[in-house]
């Protein structure tokens, strides 16, 4: 035996150098495996939750811009007045009762130029689902009940009920609310609406506004043959 | 015999070579795994956390925006009936706006200062608002 041989077989025997058994390999497998089901399980259950927890978000802020959406117009509600072809008398849109109401803005969602008619309900049907439905048309010089009757409806509070009620003034001491609002009869527009959205489900919370319309008092753009004489 | 001997021997001999984890190290790695469960499970309380005050944030701009409308249609000499379904903020009045010492008429109209103040006690906006005063109570 050469003494290089020599060396090397001594210092094998010192340093017991040898592999891994199975066994060994499997545990650490084992347990790699493990970790990483632990670690990916819990990467899956966050990023799961962060979507569940955005969508809800999104739609809480739809429901938000909705609502105020509703509001600008409300606030910005016109004395739109027509002749009835019935009656031959001229008579203010302004349709409310207390589940839903149509009326003329002067603003529209698309912000389109003239004025546009609105209206609100609670819908539930098959085809569109359930909640509050939104409809709106060019007003032109004529009642535009026809044709916002043609335009589909489109849902914008899933899951929800309204009540609405009309603020009147009936004499300069009180300020009274009702639950019905006929521009036909009442020639003029509320002094405020008071609209709140009921949750339909467990979930979700009630909304509330109050639009105080800003036309009520306004001298000028008073309907026409009813301009003296009303909302003071 | 002696071949069984050495087969039982060799593996007990190499228990004994055999050096497992010490302490430290278990320690180590328990508490990096620990860390990193924690941090994405903080992640998570976080996010919920997150958009549960986002969302109610938002529900509570709706409820003041309503409250305000109200407190403004609100003009004292006419008597408003309470309408709001949600009480969670409160208008408090605060005083009158000094009136002008020289008028050339009468007073009709007074500017009256108020605070709508949440459930928690947080003045949330201040503004003015007209108030009407009673015939004689105002003005020279």
């Amino acid at each position: 035996m050469s003494p290089d041989m020599r060396r090397f077989k001594e210092h094998r025997a010192k340093n017991p150098q040898r592999g891994f058994t199975l066994i060994e390999v499997l545990l650490a497998l084992a347990l790699t495996a493990l970790l990483l089901t632990l670690l990916s399980t819990g990467m899956y259950v966050v990023a799961r939750d962060w979507n569940e927890n955005t969508e809800r978000l999104d739609a809480k802020l739809d429901e938000s811009l909705a609502i105020l959406q509703i509001e600008r117009a409300l606030i910005a509600a016109f004395p739109h007045s027509f002749n009835s072809t019935e009656t031959l008398l001229r008579e203010v849109y302004f349709d409310g009762e207390d589940d839903r109401l149509s009326w003329v803005s002067t603003v529209s969602p698309q912000r389109l130029a003239g004025l546009t008619a609105w209206s609100i309900d609670a819908v539930s049907d098959e085809g569109i689902g359930e909640g509050i439905g939104v409809r709106t048309a060019p007003a032109f010089s004529d009642d535009p009940s026809a044709r916002l009757d043609n335009v589909e409806t489109r849902v914008i509070l899933p899951g929800y009920d309204l009540e609405i009620s009309y603020l009147r003034e009936p004499n300069a001491l009180t300020r009274e609310w009702t639950d019905e609002w006929l521009g036909s009869e009442q020639g003029a527009l509320p002094l405020a609406v008071h609209i709140l959205f009921r949750a339909t489900g467990a979930e979700g919370s009630d909304y509330e506004l109050i639009a105080p319309i800003k036309a009520w008092r306004h001298r000028s753009i008073m309907p026409n043959s009813l301009g003296a004489g009303l909302g003071q | 015999m002696n071949g069984n001997r050495g087969k039982q021997n060799t593996p007990r001999k190499r228990r004994k070579n055999q050096q497992g984890f010490t302490l430290i190290e278990v320690i180590v790695a328990l508490t990096i795994t620990g860390f990193l469960l924690g941090g994405l499970f903080s992640l998570v309380g976080g996010s919920k956390q997150l958009s549960w005050r986002s969302e109610e944030a938002l529900v509570r701009a709706i409820q003041q925006r309503a409250a305000w409308n109200f407190a403004l249609l609100d003009n004292e000499y006419a008597d408003l009936e309470a309408i709001l379904d949600d009480d969670y903020y409160e208008v408090r009045e605060l005083d009158d706006i000094e009136a002008p010492d020289r008028q050339t008429q009468s007073l009709q109209y007074t500017l009256r200062a108020l605070e709508l103040v949440s459930e928690d006690g947080d003045v949330e906006a201040v503004a003015t608002r007209w108030i009407r005063l009673q015939p004689g109570a105002g003005g020279l």
